[in-house]
């Protein structure tokens, strides 16, 4: 933690239930969520990089810029991936290629997911200055915000909204569920805009500049989502295996991945270490 | 499994209702609207007579056109999802 490219660590939370010309927000600051620190604000775009950099350190090659296109099988065993005419074999392929998750298609584990189970979240990455993101949420030092907005912010879409103070920037945007935003009629970059517009939450990102700009699905079925994780030679972490979760207050998925990824290590090495992994399906079921 | 035992496969477990809680249209809109409501009937003081905070409350909902029983029902399936 202490060399990971953290932005700020959260220490306010705030719900708000936003209509269109009033909210009712609870409104949380503690100075116990500083020790320990368990929450944070990251930017993906400098944390996956450092990621990289660390499994590079650890041995690890990562090779950017090349699609996975599909399984490379032994009878029942899945034994490697194939990129174009390239083959490369393992003894476990960890597929951690998010919410479509074609490996797990592939792998027969399940169908393409129904609308209901899936949201479409569009956030913008919104430049102001550390002065101004302190000034604006009220913090000092490293403390950071969290909002997690309902109602007039997706305009009765099922879904919510969010606002992350960065160092100097802020993360905002809208998640809305995919079956009813296709009911609505709406598009999510209309929704988007709309809540970026409201007049209680314009002030926030008054007179900033847009960074980034981007959109990416997510899980919404919950526990009802968790198909078998496991095949002979395949296991399935993160947003693959649709480990999200909304729980009302918080939106959560980057802790589950990453703890969905270290059970997966724990699991792989037991089995490589009781020498498990040697071919038989059978035996990987219930090894793991 | 190594995940289950772990807070990954128990937070997904305590939280599974929480999609079908999150079903309920009321949430993206009316209940934000009647907090709304039975705040402003506390705070806008139109110099007519105060009532008990009960009462104010009270009288807010009846205006909302919410069914106590849906009231209800919401409240206890929060607290069953959550």
């Amino acid at each position: 933690m202490e060399n990971a490219p953290i932005e700020r660590h959260i220490t306010r939370n705030c719900l708000s239930f936003l209509n269109p010309t009033s909210f009712v927000n609870v409104d949380y600051w503690d100075a116990r969520l500083a020790e320990p620190v368990n929450a944070v604000t990251v930017l993906r775009a400098k944390l996956d990089l450092w990621l990289a950099e660390q499994c590079e350190e650890a041995g690890v090659t990562v090779m950017p810029g090349i699609k996975v296109e599909g399984l490379v099988r032994e009878g029942n065993q899945i034994v490697g991936i194939r990129a174009g005419e390239d083959e490369l074999t393992a003894k476990v392929v960890v597929a951690a290629d998010g919410i479509n998750s074609f490996i797990s298609q592939d792998a027969g584990i399940r169908a393409k997911e129904p609308m209901k189970n899936l949201a479409v979240g569009v956030k913008s990455v919104i430049k102001l200055s550390e002065e101004k993101v302190r000034d604006r949420f009220h913090l000092t030092d490293d403390e950071g915000a969290a909002y997690a907005v309902v109602g007039d912010c997706t305009q009765g879409v099922a879904g919510g909204g969010f606002l992350y103070s960065n160092r100097d920037s802020v993360s905002i945007g809208i998640v809305v569920r995919l079956d009813d935003l296709a009911a609505s009629g709406k598009s999510s970059s209309e929704l988007h805009d709309h809540f970026l517009s409201h007049p209680a939450i314009a002030p926030f990102i008054e007179g900033g500049e847009l960074l980034e700009y981007g959109c990416h699905m997510v899980a919404e079925g919950g526990k009802k989502m968790q198909h078998d994780l496991v095949r002979p030679g395949l296991v399935v972490i993160g947003d693959a295996a649709g480990f999200t979760l909304n729980s009302g207050f918080t939106l959560r998925g980057m802790d589950l991945a990453a703890g969905s990824a270290q059970a997966a290590a724990v699991a792989i090495g037991a089995a490589l270490d009781a020498g498990l992994l040697a071919g038989v399906a059978g035996t990987l079921r219930s090894g793991v | 499994m190594e995940y289950e035992a772990s807070y990954v496969g128990q937070d997904m477990t305590t939280y599974a209702k929480a999609p079908d809680f999150l079903e309920n249209k009321e949430m993206y809109g009316a209940v934000g609207e009647l907090v709304a409501d039975v705040l402003h009937d506390i705070y806008n003081l139109d110099l007519s007579p105060r009532k008990s905070l009960v009462k104010t409350a009270w009288g807010a909902f009846k205006c909302s056109g919410w069914k106590l029983r849906r009231v209800a029902s919401l409240g206890v399936q929060a607290v069953r999802s959550m």
